[in-house]
């Protein structure tokens, strides 16, 4: 495996996002103006959880930063397509980059954008939303980038199970909507139907929500999120060898 | 640089590669000719990696690529038929990805830029984005980036379609450049002239099968017909042993001269209506024909078995 080459790639695939900044734009801008319309919402219900004194962001922050990474899946998933829409696939896979390579490559960009977004996202909500991180900084950039590689690998398994832009783009709005609502990233969890409270722990949104909201209005630290990251790494295990069974180099997808 | 050996593919029931054996040295262009759905684009595929055979060994220098497919990737450059560029990109950074994965970085990939810019015609181009470059500066381009690494063994499918003249002359003067310096050239092509313009050797693939492999003047003097065409204002008339398309008569002989005298002794009804005639002297296309277009026979079995 050459660093070298990895490298090369991911900065291809890096300039490759950057030189047609929508939809990164989109999920970072959207997410903003939310919460400026949702905050409200979140200072009541924290309320009335009993967090006094909550501003509120200490929901819609993690929240939106949560629904809209799983948004993200999407660019991942472009990144695949735009090479078989392009006719670049073959020219890559005919390179002396290995498979390895070429997936480590083009996987990070996508996850560095997630990470940057969600940076984003805590800074603006820690400026504009009185949003107070009263636990571990560390504990919080865990339960984050357990979340990112989480999300990697379901990019992969999307990658993996569609063949056209179109299914994979409808797939994951759809699937970011019920994730993202069942986990309590939109409302939170204490207001959702019973039914939903009861099966939202089979959403990862549930656990990345929990342990942000573990350091950000409990004050817990590494230990308070440990079931959480542990959680959302073994679920990111099964979902990457599932996509790994199911993904192949020679399959064809359609950039329509 | 190149040795295939009984190299065979199908896909479901159809075979597309039977038995292809194929050898081509350093320096060496080989002009890969044969009909739409011969196999070229599979043959190339298989070469590069991307696809498996079922049987048969390839070896590009001393490197098995069936059992080795990343170590021999390394030595060769692909274009493939269709155009493959990143539209949202410069040219510039089109070629350095694949210079870069290439393991060439530094002041060797910028050299390696210039010059393959300046060898087609792209130097003026290397910061403009690629999607908005005319079809045959994309062309260029497309190849360009199979060629940046001066790979050793270079695999161009069909490298001109769609380029206009000019872009064909300068990647055609490109490739005779690189062969010059030790290349091996795979060259699959439809445009029969472009093998004078290359000096290559030919290897016509019909039928899953190389049926010629050789220089073009041996090829078209084991395989070329020649014969008499006649152009006519108007239908031609009915004339013994001709062929009619159009207003031509044509008809394979091997004596054209002595076809002719005969014909236009006989030709006292019509002549005022003959435009031109021509003698047809065997060449690389009247080979090539003989060699790829079915005889009644074959079409008529493959119409039966349809």
């Amino acid at each position: 495996m050459s660093l070298k080459r990895i490298s090369a790639i991911f900065r291809h695939n890096t300039r490759v996002l950057v030189s047609d900044p929508g939809p990164i734009i989109v999920t970072t801008l959207m997410p903003l103006v939310l919460m400026t319309f949702l905050q409200g919402m979140g200072r009541t219900v924290l309320e009335s959880e009993g967090f006094t004194g909550a501003s509120g962001a200490e929901h819609v922050v993690p929240g939106m930063a949560v629904l809209f990474s799983l948004f993200g899946v999407i660019h991942l998933g472009m990144s695949f397509f735009q090479e078989h829409g392009w006719g670049t696939w073959d020219r890559l896979r005919a390179s002396p980059a290995s498979p390895i390579e070429i997936l480590l490559g083009k996987m990070l960009p996508p996850a560095s954008i997630i990470l940057i977004q969600t940076v984003v996202l805590f800074a603006a909500g820690a400026l504009l939303f009185d949003l107070d991180i009263r636990g571990s900084v560390v504990a919080l950039a865990a339960m984050v980038l357990t979340t990112t590689v989480f999300l990697i690998a379901l990019s992969m398994l999307a990658v993996a199970l569609f063949t056209t832009i179109s299914q994979l783009s409808a797939a994951t709005n759809v699937l970011a909507m019920i994730l993202g609502g069942l986990g309590g990233a939109l409302a939170p969890l204490s207001v959702l139907p019973d039914w939903a409270q009861t099966i939202a722990p089979i959403s990862p949104a549930y656990w990345s929500l929990m342990g942000l909201r573990a350091v950000l209005l409990e004050g817990g630290g590494m230990q308070a999120v440990l079931v959480p990251v542990g959680i959302l790494l073994g679920a990111s295990l099964v979902v990457a060898a599932l996509a790994a069974s199911r993904f192949r180099f020679t399959d064809e997808k359609a950039w329509v | 640089m190149l040795r295939i050996r009984n190299l065979e593919k199908s896909y479901a029931s159809h075979d597309v590669l039977r038995g292809v054996d194929l050898d081509i040295s350093p320096g060496e262009i080989v002009a890969l000719l044969g009909p739409n759905g011969a196999g070229k684009t599979t043959l190339a595929s298989i070469v590069a990696g991307l696809r498996r055979p079922d049987s048969g060994s390839i070896r590009v220098g001393d490197i098995d690529v069936v059992r080795n497919a990343g170590r021999a990737r390394t030595l060769l450059g692909l274009a493939p038929q269709h155009l493959g560029i990143y539209p949202t990109l410069t040219a510039r950074q089109n070629l350095l990805l694949f210079g870069r994965i290439a393991g060439v970085s530094g002041r060797g990939l910028r050299d390696r830029i210039d010059e393959v810019s300046t060898g087609l015609a792209l130097s003026d181009l290397l910061d403009r984005k690629a999607g908005i470059l005319s079809g045959g500066q994309q062309r260029r381009l497309h190849t360009a980036m199979a060629m940046l690494h001066r790979p050793r063994l270079l695999l161009l499918d069909e490298p001109t379609v769609g380029a206009d003249v000019e872009s064909r002359r300068q990647i055609l003067a490109f490739v005779r450049d690189l062969a010059a310096r030790g290349t091996a050239v795979c060259y699959a092509t439809h445009y029969l002239p472009e093998v004078d313009d290359l000096d290559a050797t030919v290897a016509v693939l019909n039928g899953g099968r190389i049926v010629y492999r050789g220089s073009v003047s041996s090829l078209a003097r084991a395989h070329g017909t020649s014969g008499v065409r006649l152009a006519f204002r108007g239908d031609p008339p009915d004339l013994a042993g001709f062929e009619t398309d159009g207003s031509h008569a044509f008809r394979t002989v091997d004596q054209p001269g002595v076809e002719i005298a005969r014909t236009l002794a006989d030709g006292t009804a019509w002549v005022s209506r003959l435009e031109s005639v021509e003698i047809i002297r065997p060449s690389l296309e009247t080979a090539y024909l003989a060699l790829t277009v079915p005889t009644t026979t074959e079409t008529e079995e493959q119409t039966h078995v349809a």
